[in-house]
């Protein structure tokens, strides 16, 4: 009888991606390439998508939506922009959402691991997954891109423990858990003008401060 | 048990067949049912399946899996130990300490998957089971040259050392006995069928199919190829009957209480109808499963072949799947028998299995 973790999807009826068989086999994200998905029912073709194809991605979709912004007459033919190619399209779509998928599962091991983290022994405390949360709040809710993931991330990160520190504009400098853009040190009743980066500690640990203009 | 069938369960399970890597077991299989059977034949993959022709009826295939568990070679480190991924869903939680042979290009080369003495092992933040890249198989060497030497590569398969030997009074435990019980019982079918074949009103075929571990792969290539009227699956069930095992996740099965019926999924109703009605004819009793999806077994790979095969599993209740002690009663293995056997005698010429509006 197989394991069931070894089902193909196929076999499952499962046409979703099995991203579980995948790490299994002991696949890191960087190292799965993403699928083209394959509209036509041809059998399809795996492989990988042309290096900085998310950027031309996010540039087509956003000069699409400016093309069509600028319409004024509605009365006036509305002449479309070039249309993208499906088969591309669908493929890159298809791409992103693994994406996001093997950033959830990245979520999850993370929080998984902190949870475990050192065995109650203190000194055993492996900082990395709580790094690893925090590079991810950067790539995913500090550029306000995907808001469904800006908050699965946030919450992801209050499971795991890592608090952000709270730096507000108009609030007192804290020495302890922000430093200055300008790299000198503020006077102590400097005030913060804005936030130029979250900080964030775990454990009362301080895993990075918050970046501040006073 | 038939002396001679013993001899051949016994030589067969102690037979390394790991998927991919089956025929040094089919060959055995087929040596073995040859005498029951009017044809015995493989195909490239090395499915191999009997034949006990009849000009009337149709073609009942009683399927079985040819392959087990096991490891491949995935890297040897220049020290000379040999680090391995599994093929199929090979146990590592319990792998350290263990036996191992793999299939060098010059013969049979024994390993022990190595084990850090529980002295000197960090145990401070409590042991978990080792990642399958975590193990590494010391087979006596002093570096990766030695390994070479002793006809070792990437890509060499291995499985435990471990035998089959007989256990209590009415039981076998051993590796492989998931699913080569299998290709024994569809054998021991065979064996019973063909002196009645006179009377039988369908042609039979035993299949034993390669690959199942790893997705069935075997069963979708002989369902297509021969296209049977109907298809009997066998395959192993999980015996729930031991301690720590919670029923209501994984359902009531005894081991010795008789052959597993899988109802749901793939399970075609009407071949199931006939199943129960000859267990209850001949007085035996059977355990009932569910599948809500799918069952796990070539069943899933089978039904859905052109255009549909109506299909069943019929499953033999297994202690300890996957490990190096699988525990099997022969009781069951003989109810096993003796259904397929009734089953088959039950065809008539015009069974189609076809459900009516």
């Amino acid at each position: 009888m197989i394991l069931p973790s070894d089902e193909t999807p196929e076999r499952r009826g499962d046409s979703e991606p099995d991203d579980d068989f995948a790490w299994a086999a002991g696949a890191t994200p960087e190292s799965v390439p993403p699928v083209f998905a394959d509209p036509y029912g041809t059998g399809g073709v795996e492989h990988p998508a042309p290096p900085g194809w998310r950027e031309d991605l996010k540039r087509s979709v956003l000069e699409a939506l400016k093309d069509i912004s600028i319409i004024e007459d509605p009365n006036q033919d509305f002449d479309p922009p070039e249309p993208p190619d499906l088969f591309m399209f669908f493929g890159e779509l298809a791409a992103l959402r693994n994406e996001v998928r093997r950033g959830q599962k990245k979520l999850a091991d993370g929080v998984s691991k902190l949870a475990t983290a050192g065995g109650g022994n203190p000194a055993a405390v492996d900082t990395a997954p709580a790094h690893e949360l925090v590079a991810l709040y950067d790539s995913i809710v500090a550029e306000g891109q995907i808001p469904a993931a800006a908050a699965l991330t946030e919450a992801a990160l209050i499971r795991a423990g890592v608090i952000q520190i709270p730096a507000q504009t108009g609030g007192a400098f804290d020495p302890a858990t922000m430093a200055s853009v300008s790299g000198k040190v503020p006077a102590k009743s400097a005030k913060v003008k804005s936030v130029q980066r979250a900080g964030f500690t775990w454990r009362g640990r301080l895993l990075r401060p918050a970046l501040v203009e006073v | 048990m038939d002396p001679n069938a013993k001899t051949f369960l016994f030589d067969y399970l102690n037979t390394a067949s790991p998927s991919g890597f089956e025929m040094p077991g089919q060959r055995k299989w087929a040596s073995y049912i040859r005498q029951f059977a009017d044809t015995v034949e493989n195909d490239a993959y090395g499915n191999a399946w009997a034949v006990l022709e009849s000009k009337k009826g149709p073609k009942i295939m009683l399927e079985a899996h040819a392959d087990e568990i096991g490891f491949i070679v995935k890297h040897i480190s220049k020290e000379g130990f040999i680090h391995v991924d599994r093929i199929g869903g090979s146990d590592h939680a319990n792998a350290r300490g263990r036996r191992v042979v793999f299939a060098g290009d010059k013969g049979p080369v024994r390993g022990i998957i190595g084990n850090t003495a529980i002295h000197i092992r960090d145990r401070s933040g409590g042991e978990k089971a080792p990642e399958v890249h975590d193990l590494y198989v010391d087979t006596g060497a002093s570096n990766d040259l030695e390994v070479l030497a002793q006809g070792l590569r990437p890509g060499s398969p291995g499985v435990y050392a471990d035998g089959v030997e007989d256990f209590g009074a009415d039981r076998l435990v051993g590796r492989a006995l998931d699913n080569r019980i299998g290709g024994f019982i569809i054998a021991e079918v065979m064996r019973r069928l063909a002196p009645l074949r006179k009377k039988l009103n369908c042609t039979v075929i035993a299949a034993n199919c390669v690959q199942e571990e790893i997705g069935g792969h075997g069963a979708k290539m002989l369902s297509y190829r021969l296209h049977p009227g109907a298809a009997i699956c066998l395959d192993v069930t999980h015996a729930t009957d031991t301690p720590g095992i919670e029923k209501a996740k994984h359902g009531s099965v005894k081991l010795g209480g008789g052959p597993g019926i899988t109802h749901g999924a793939a399970a075609h109703p009407l071949v199931i109808q006939r199943l129960i009605k000859c267990a209850e004819q001949s007085g035996q009793t059977i355990q009932h499963e569910s599948a809500s999806r799918f069952t796990g077994t070539d069943t899933d790979d089978i039904f859905w072949s052109r255009g549909g095969i109506p299909s069943a599993l019929v499953s033999l209740p297994l202690r300890y799947m996957h490990s190096v002690v699988e525990c099997v009663s022969l009781a069951d293995v003989e109810s096993v028998i003796a259904l397929l056997t009734a089953f088959v005698q039950s065809v008539k010429v015009n069974d189609t299995f076809s459900q009516t509006l």
